[in-house]
């Protein structure tokens, strides 16, 4: 992450220049929250890493604010949505590591009493073994429903869907796994879960730190991020409803128009796997 | 949808499961041995809760219940909610310096009171609280927590 530009409210324009230790940016909206996290150390970047005392480490942020808006008060920092229907959120505790599992359960008293609705692994199945008994009994314990997000290191759709399958054969033959789950969101209506019993494919939600971002692939990503309807335009393909596929120029200024959602300029990992584009197309997802 | 708005009406509508941190480890609801100093914590044994448990297991059991209530004016943050036919709230002072307490207080209520004081009865178990207050004091200390529960059922 270089540079971002967001507009908090209308006609307020906020940049974002990044300088020094590199940053990334996370989409959160399919893991645990809503929000893009911006950070200092990109996932993708081995962890833990040395942190020395020399040389120091700098990192600056440049905000570059301009206000085109007529005069009025400034519009509060925490903005509350109005009350209309909400429903109180479920906690969803990571576990980051497999080892966290066995932590946890050291309490279990406090870890039972808390009752989580979720529990949310952090699965980097580029390192060999791991323990999947101990979360199983985190679920047992709880009553909790599992959400996984994989980390593969897969450079090809075909050895990362193998790894894919490998990850789903571990969480089958964890011993009792008494849930998976799937979950579903329809335009303009509440989001919907469904319970299912392994063994079957689990919602598995894969990102890779190297250069092919398979996450993009339509299968591997569960249909939980909420869609709202967008507006048409662009060039339609032979895509399926809410994909579009259009030239980086035109999605740059549907980013601005605040349009797209997700993006990747891969037009070989099109979700339908329709190869209808050439040339350094990209796809949005409205 | 990057429209900021939008955004946080999809948040609203559809609510995520949220997380304030692990259960264990460097940030974990439960305090446990760290390789850095900790003030206070490292006093105390393992498996010791830390006040956010306490916000978290709170939240927690209201998942799926009607919001009624949230705001947060001059520091004080608040959430109703209804469930099972009782109303809850949990209010919290999230500055540093007191501040007036909350106008939100049920008639026949109990409530869960978390500052310095109480502290420690709310660090050794997760049953285990300071004794109910009633009624609640009218200026609240830095970064306090109420729990507050109605005790009857209303309709």
């Amino acid at each position: 992450m270089a540079a971002i530009t967001h507009f908090p409210v209308p006609r307020l324009r906020v940049g974002t220049r990044f300088a020094g230790a590199i940053c990334g940016t996370e989409d959160h909206r399919n893991w645990s929250g809503a929000p893009f996290q911006t950070c200092s150390r990109p996932i993708g970047l081995p962890c833990p890493y040395a942190l020395l005392p020399e040389p120091p480490v700098k990192q600056s942020l440049t905000l570059a604010i301009a206000d085109r808006g007529a005069r009025g008060d400034a519009v509060s920092a925490l903005a509350v949505p109005p009350i209309g229907g909400q429903v109180m959120p479920e906690l969803a505790p990571p576990l980051d590591h497999l080892a966290d599992a066995k932590a946890a359960l050291l309490w279990p008293g406090a870890l039972a009493a808390l009752g989580p609705g979720w529990v949310l692994l952090r699965l980097d199945a580029t390192q060999p073994g791991g323990d999947l008994n101990a979360v199983a009994t985190v679920l047992t314990l709880t009553g909790a429903l599992l959400d996984k997000l994989v980390i593969l290191s897969s450079t090809g759709d075909t050895v990362a869907d193998a790894a894919i399958a490998a990850v789903a054969a571990r969480l089958a033959a964890s011993a009792p796994m008494p849930r998976s789950t799937s979950k579903a969101f329809n335009p303009g209506r509440p989001a919907r879960r469904t319970r299912q019993s392994l063994p079957s494919r689990p919602a598995c939600r894969a990102i890779s730190p190297g250069p092919t971002a398979i996450a993009a692939r339509r299968r591997s990503i569960p249909r939980a991020t909420a869609i709202a309807p967008i507006r048409r335009s662009g060039r339609a393909c032979a895509l399926r409803q809410r994909w579009w596929c259009m030239p980086p120029m035109m999605l740059r200024l549907w980013k601005r128009l605040g349009h797209c959602r997700i993006t990747t300029l891969r037009p070989r990992l099109c979700p339908t796997g329709i190869r209808c584009l050439s040339g350094p197309w990209a796809v949005a997802r409205g | 949808m990057n429209d900021p708005e939008a955004h946080m009406g999809m948040a609203a509508r559809h609510p995520r499961p949220f997380a304030f941190g692990a259960a264990t480890g460097p940030f974990g609801l439960i305090a446990t041995a760290q390789p850095y100093p900790r003030v206070l914590w490292d006093a105390l044994p393992d498996g010791t809760l830390c006040p956010l448990y306490h916000v978290a297991r709170w939240i927690s059991q209201a998942a799926g219940a009607d919001l009624l209530q949230a705001d947060a004016k001059d520091g004080v943050a608040q959430v109703v909610w209804r469930k099972a036919r009782r109303r809850l709230a949990l209010i919290a002072n999230l500055t540093p310096l007191a501040r007036v307490m909350s106008a939100v207080d049920f008639a026949g209520s109990e409530a869960n009171l978390m500052d310095c004081a109480s502290l420690m009865d709310f660090a050794q178990a997760a049953g285990a609280q300071a004794p109910p207050v009633h009624p609640l004091p009218k200026t609240s200390d830095a970064y306090t927590v109420v729990f507050m529960a109605e005790t009857g059922a209303r309709p």
